[in-house]
């Protein structure tokens, strides 16, 4: 039992957090406007090498686990980073794991942006593809295959709630299939676990980053001739998402040690990681967008950027409720010690 | 980062196990169900056999120095067998600290007896017109000569009836600002002038309210310094929820039952041909607990981690109860509500639902979010504390 941190993991976690503090990703945000993308930012990420951090050291990666990631992408939440870290983060993960050397290493070094299609293609096209507009590689099912696309990106994304880069893409000639029936699915069942656990960091980031946000302006603004903040209602309804921001973050490290320590509970407990940080993230930003009155209505203030991205983080996933169809599947209760 | 308990842990719930299938019986159960006190002197004094009363203090003070994980372990298995804890978890509270600031004389009679098990304390501190502001307590020790003379009375003196002594929370100089004219005594409850009436609560529980008239004490009773009444309890309360025992054992004890009964019902349970665990709303409701529990878990695991390591927790402490309370809340009325009518009957109808658990903890629940810091006192606490907000 050790709820710590290591000192690398703690040095990953402060390194990215000072990289896009001085990022001024908010502005960045705003500049990729609708294609939901900064090809300048991400640059910057690969050169320090951050798709790779969970792939293999002989696939090119710096061979550290999910953790280790997730912590990286709890800053890219954080700081609303356009940049498909998640998606790449899985997919180098997924290519390496069926030894696909190649594809993994241009992965894990930045020389290509890879994705996974969350549903299995229909008539030929995977829809509403994650980072769809700007990956070079897409791996996604078609039928019991498994198959992994790298046809060139249209950077046109379909226009959409909070500006992500989500496009259809076609299973083109570039077609090849990579892993077949039991194979297939298993390794669809991780990475989907894997991409539930680090969307999951993701928003537990940018649940903090909305409170953040929530905190500094009850602080600052006055009525009434007194700050906000100083309102019980206010500070309470703040208490309380602070308490779940909190509970996120275990739980979404609890199911990232879980993945990686491949323990029997991991993929109920991915399933977990994300249902409650999607829920925590949309309460959170909700809330905080509230206390920010009619400023927290203008586009000019940043929370709404926060209100918008924690409902389509959580919904390029599908119906949350859904999720919990699968919990209850693996709901084999004989409860843990406390 | 690692979830998995230390192996120790593992193999001493093993033990734990055992000590429940034969001390805590029906017969107990029944016992404690029946009268509302929430303790049981054979129960109490086998735990005492073991030296599990005081299970983290070294051997040579009555305990097992055993590890919070332990600790935690013996009390998340005692409670979600449904065990009787109350007068040991209030007695707890006082004795540890009293251990850290009472006198020797204190802790050489006090601790002792308590630790073998032959004695416990009430905790004496909410008052009719004191509950949450518990430092606006009144009730008022005079000194007269080398005795201090009680009046007034205390609310919620929860075994009181079956305890020795009563820590009991007195104003000892009026004129002092609110929390810096506290005194606190422990008290004899034979002492002539005491006065013990049953209050019975919505969760079947037994508490008291308890009168004082002109009751002398020598100030040998005395406990920590004069007008030091509020350090000793921020200490006690402090303790009590960084701790395995006030981290959130009895609200996740309640919880595993409910989950495990519901469960293991609606396996068995039929409704129109379908089994009653494959309906889609039960399985909804089921899953949502499980998340409610997992994080209740992890909040509460953190808590008692923390603990181990003798880090200040106030913060962290404060999410843990807050969560807890409230996702007991939540689950008590979201399963009650998919078991159905069944869910109604009562531990006295032979065909009620794990035993009646459900329904009883659907009662119970209602006095967690308030008992040991209400949740508003939690969200100041967090929201100070933990979020740097100013005072309201």
């Amino acid at each position: 039992m050790d709820l710590a941190l290591t000192d690398e993991q703690v040095a990953v976690r402060d390194t990215f957090r000072s990289f896009f503090q001085k990022s001024e990703v908010f502005e960045r945000v705003r500049g990729a406007g609708t294609q939901g993308f900064d090809p300048e930012l991400w640059r910057a990420l690969c050169q320090m090498e951050a798709p790779g951090i969970a792939v293999s050291e002989q696939d090119g990666g710096d061979g550290a686990g999910l953790l280790d990631a997730a912590l990286v992408c709890e800053q890219v939440g954080q700081h609303l980073a356009p940049i498909p870290y998640v998606e790449t983060c899985v997919t180098g993960r997924l290519l390496s794991s069926l030894g696909l050397s190649a594809q993994a290493r241009r992965v894990a070094k930045g020389k290509a942006i890879g994705t996974l299609a969350l549903t299995p293609a229909v008539a030929g096209q995977w829809r509403f593809v994650p980072a769809g507009a700007v990956a070079d590689i897409v791996v996604g099912t078609v039928g019991a295959d498994l198959v992994c696309c790298e046809g060139m990106p249209s950077g046109n994304a379909l226009p959409n709630l909070a500006d992500l880069p989500i496009c259809h893409r076609s299973v083109d000639d570039t077609a090849v299939v990579i892993a077949r029936d039991a194979l297939a699915e298993s390794t669809v069942q991780r990475a989907r676990s894997e991409w539930r656990v680090l969307s999951a960091a993701a928003l537990v980031g940018l649940a903090q980053g909305a409170l953040d946000l929530g905190v500094r302006y009850v602080t600052e603004r006055s009525q009434f001739g007194v700050a906000l903040a100083t309102f019980q209602s206010i500070a309470h309804r703040l208490a309380d998402c602070h308490a779940a921001v909190d509970g996120a973050r275990l739980l979404c490290h609890e199911a990232a040690w879980s993945l990686d320590n491949e323990t029997p509970d991991s993929a109920s407990l991915a399933a977990m990681a994300f249902y409650f940080a999607a829920q925590t993230a949309e309460q959170v930003a909700g809330a905080s967008l509230h206390f920010h009155g009619g400023y927290g209505f203008m586009l000019e203030y940043d929370i709404q950027l926060f209100y918008r991205r924690a409902k389509a983080w959580s919904l390029l996933h599908g119906d949350r409720e859904a999720t919990l169809e699968e919990i209850a599947d693996r709901l084999d209760y004989t409860t843990k010690v406390a | 980062m690692d979830f998995t308990l230390p192996p120790s842990a593992e193999a001493f719930a093993k033990d734990v196990r055992a000590f429940v299938d034969q001390h805590v019986t029906t017969d107990v159960m029944r016992r404690s169900l029946t009268t509302g006190t929430m303790h049981d002197w054979g129960l109490h004094r086998a735990l005492a056999e073991r030296g599990w009363l005081a299970p983290t203090w070294p051997k040579s003070e009555g305990g097992q120095d055993l590890s919070e994980f332990e600790a935690m372990v013996l009390l998340d298995e005692l409670h979600r067998a449904g065990a009787p804890l109350d007068g040991w978890v209030t007695t707890m509270c006082g004795a540890s600290a009293i251990r850290t600031l009472g006198s020797d004389t204190q802790r050489a009679e006090v601790v002792a007896k308590v630790v073998a098990g032959e004695a416990l304390i009430s905790l004496g501190f909410s008052e009719p017109d004191s509950g949450s502001d518990v430092a606006a307590a009144r009730t008022k020790a005079v000194r007269d000569g080398d005795d201090w003379v009680i009046n007034g009375q205390k609310m919620f003196t929860t075994m009181a009836h079956e305890a020795t002594w009563v820590l009991l929370l007195t104003r000892t100089n009026p004129d002092a600002a609110k929390h810096r004219g506290l005194t606190m005594f422990l008290v004899p409850l034979d002492s002539p002038g005491i006065v013990i009436e049953p209050v019975h609560t919505l969760g079947g529980e037994r508490t008291n309210v308890t009168f004082y008239t002109d009751v002398r004490v020598p100030d040998s009773a005395r406990v920590h310094e004069l007008n030091k009444g509020w350090e000793f309890l921020t200490l006690a309360l402090t303790t009590e929820r960084g701790s395995a025992f006030g981290a959130g054992s009895s609200f996740m004890g309640t919880m595993a039952q409910m989950l495990q009964g519901t469960v293991e019902w609606a396996r068995a349970s039929q409704r129109g041909g379908e089994a009653i665990i494959d309906e889609a709303p039960m399985r909804r409701r089921l899953a949502k607990a499980a998340v409610d529990y997992e994080v209740a878990r992890l909040l509460n695991l953190r808590a008692v981690w923390l603990a181990a390591q003798h880090r200040v927790l106030d913060v962290e402490a404060a999410v843990a109860k807050l969560f807890s309370t409230e996702a007991l809340q939540r689950m008590t009325s979201d399963l009650l509500e998919a078991v159905g009518p069944e869910g109604l009957l009562n531990h006295d109808s032979p065909e009620a639902v794990a035993g009646g658990s459900l329904e009883h903890a659907f009662r119970h629940g209602t006095v967690t979010t308030i008992y040991g810091g209400s949740s508003e006192i939690m969200r100041n606490i967090i929201s100070q504390r933990g979020l740097g907000l100013p005072r309201g």
